[in-house]
């Protein structure tokens, strides 16, 4: 009883797209975010709690990857986050320094 | 609308089954390794007939650290740490850095023993040197830990069960969601004398949202622990220029971990045994379990020693009592009550260590895991078992033997485990001291065990066969653990409780009681499965209540599915 095809993607490098969006870019984009997390806050607390929110994140970001239509749309969305997320970590950094 | 509807369920549905099917060998063997596990530290008392008892003989520093001098370490600014466990102390210590010799203006040679790491282990009590070839080793639980973590997969093993955890989590999502609108309805729903179909769609469903909490709690902490370093290296590579001593002094405040400067050496050397007593003295004796120490700069003006008494459980459930002194004057700087909760990220790391290992409980709670952990096998199996049956139609005729082949490998490879392990117990009882590295032979047994099981399934090929056979087998071993224990040591199930060997006692009856389930339930299948096979035989095979109740003309027609591919 596997479930209806006519939902499902197809083509092997959507299907690529989307594992490597799922698996690579849902971790990254997971770490990033909470990196720039703990450069605006309490580093303490923020590395406390990204021990555990760390992977619900990424659970939950392999869950958008599948719910989004297109595979380039999901790295789109990893790429952005990740990128603001660096911005932030680099502009406290030069600030702080 | 509904077609969205439609679309995130099929969407969630098919990858809720993809992942499951890919790391369900994984998860099953994480989870059932997992759950004897729990009791590595009981089975490696079992494994060498150890009696229970917990030396409270208070460790003497001073005479300990004479000893480490005696045997030319320089130990001025080191900082080390000494820690007692059953009837031996460890004493360690880094190496010294350069930039520690500099200050010290000590005249040492940079490549000696005196400057060298220091790994060294004590008898508690006479202080001679602790040695490991005259005594027992336990391998057992180890081992066993070890496999619960793929970590006989050298260097990838531990990351990739991490993985699975993180696989886990989704497909533990995935799952609630699919079966969200039905969530309450079947809550009590068990079909036991339905098809088979139905009663693993139901040992699937209801298990796993009974299992919710346990579960996602294994994810995620499985996660962590097979991952940590995903947590470590960006934080120490961005915000502290790969600095780990600097990073844990940042987001890890536990005193033990603190670096102190050092500020110039002193010639009196105030009496640590007696820092200790002030901490020691305040708890009453019977309930100190484990006494962690750790001197910071030794012999500076500011040294520091850190007393860490994991206290009786009953005293909260960050049970330690934490006490900071400064050596030079014997001030206390820092205390923590048992009852207290440490730093908030120190509280984190505990509690997920704590609930991982059931450390916050003794036999009653380890028991509840491990029966928790072994309906989550249940529950694995049950899924692979319903994509099996679905496999199991006409119009993939064409995939028949492969999709049995797989599914008889798989089960032999999930089944066969239980009796390797048991084949594991008898065999470190039975396999005599003098051999040449008796472990070594007892894990090449187990591994051989588990194999030819595996190769058995795929040769019968029959699901239920294989299932009844291999819970036979590890019954039937299961039985001659105690036997095996008894006949080796002596320490038969109704002596050794008198005689104090609790977990001797424990580990036998365990097997003793899980042998007998295993075994009922071995014979007790058999005449299900029998009767299975006639109602499906009187029905004409055709089940018409689909699993799920997705609406029929959701599912595309598998005839008209191929229909279209050959066309």
């Amino acid at each position: 009883m596997p479930a209806n095809k006519r939902y499902l993607t197809t083509s092997f490098w959507a299907k690529f797209g989307k594992i490597t969006a799922a698996i690579i870019g849902g971790l990254v984009t997971s770490t990033a975010f909470h990196l720039a997390l703990a450069s605006q806050f309490n580093t303490m607390i923020v590395w406390g709690t990204a021990i555990f929110t760390t992977f619900l994140l990424w659970a939950g970001i392999i869950l958008f990857v599948y719910w989004i239509r297109v595979a380039w749309k999901a790295w789109l969305f990893c790429t952005i986050v990740t990128m603001a997320s660096a911005a932030i970590i680099y502009l406290s950094n030069t600030v702080n320094s | 609308m509904e077609n969205r509807k439609n679309r995130s369920y099929n969407i969630f549905f098919n990858t809720h089954t993809v992942t499951g099917i890919v790391i369900s060998l994984g998860l099953f063997v994480i989870f059932f390794c997992g759950a004897f596990a729990l009791f590595m530290k009981n089975i490696d008392h079992w494994e060498i007939n150890k009696k229970n008892e917990i030396s409270r003989a208070a460790i003497d520093y001073e005479g300990a650290l004479k000893k480490v001098e005696e045997k030319g370490y320089d130990m001025h600014g080191r900082t080390f740490s000494i820690s007692s466990h059953d009837n031996h102390i460890n004493i360690f210590s880094q190496p010294l850095t350069d930039s520690t010799l500099v200050k010290s203006s000590l005249d040492i040679l940079p490549d000696s023993v005196a400057k060298g790491n220091i790994l060294l282990e004590f008898h508690v009590e006479t202080l001679e040197d602790y040695d490991d070839t005259k005594e027992v080793e336990a391998h057992l639980g180890d081992y066993i830990y070890g496999l619960h973590y793929f970590r006989p997969i050298p260097i990838i093993g531990q990351y990739l069960s991490g993985l699975v955890a993180v696989f886990f989590l989704f497909a533990i999502i995935t799952g609630i969601i699919i079966h969200w609108e039905k969530i309450r309805s079947n809550f009590f729903t068990f079909r036991l004398k339905s098809s088979l179909k139905n009663l693993w769609t139901d040992a699937h469903t209801a298990l796993g949202v009974i299992g919710l909490p346990f579960q996602l709690m294994y994810a995620v902490t499985g996660a962590i622990f097979g991952l940590t370093i995903l947590i470590f290296m960006p934080y120490m590579m961005i915000f502290f220029g790969g600095d780990q001593a600097s990073m844990f002094e940042t987001v890890y405040p536990d005193p033990a971990f603190k670096q102190y400067e050092q500020k110039g050496f002193i010639n009196e050397n105030p009496n640590l045994n007696e820092l200790a007593e002030l901490t020691l003295g305040n708890i009453p004796n019977k309930e100190i379990n484990n006494v962690f120490t750790t001197v910071s700069n030794f012999k500076d003006k500011n040294a520091h020693f850190v007393i860490s008494v994991q206290a009786d459980l009953k005293s909260g459930f960050f049970n330690t009592v934490q006490d900071v002194y400064r050596v030079r004057d014997g001030e206390l700087l820092h205390h923590k009550e048992a009852s207290a909760s440490p730093a908030y990220s120190v509280a984190v790391v505990e509690f997920i260590h704590k609930i991982h290992f059931a450390d916050y409980g003794n036999y009653f709670v380890k028991l509840l895991y491990f029966l928790m952990a072994l309906m989550t096998c249940f529950m694995i199996t049950s899924g692979v078992m319903i994509w099996l049956k679905a496999c199991d139609k006409k119009i993939y005729e064409h995939k028949k033997t492969f999709n049995t082949y797989v599914g008889a490998s798989y089960l032999g490879l999930s089944m066969g485990l239980y009796q390797a392990l048991a084949l594991m117990f008898v065999l470190v009882k039975a396999v005599p001291s003098g051999f040449y590295e008796p472990f070594t032979v007892v894990a090449w047994f187990f591994g051989a065990a588990w194999l030819a099981y595996t190769i058995y399934a795929a040769v019968i090929k029959n699901y239920s066969k294989i299932t009844r056979h291999a819970l036979l087998l590890a019954g039937l071993i299961g039985i001659l653990v105690p036997l095996a224990n008894g006949i080796q040591s002596g320490l038969w199930f109704w002596k050794s409780l008198p005689l104090g060997y609790v977990d001797s006692f424990f580990i036998d009856v365990s097997w003793l009681v899980l042998s007998t389930v295993t075994l009922i339930v071995a014979f007790s299948t058999r005449p299900k499965v029998k009767k299975q096979k006639e109602i499906l035989r009187r029905k004409d095979t055709n089940l018409t209540p689909d699993m799920f109740d997705i609406k029929r003309e959701e599912i595309q027609e598998p005839a008209l599915l191929i229909q279209a591919t050959t066309k």
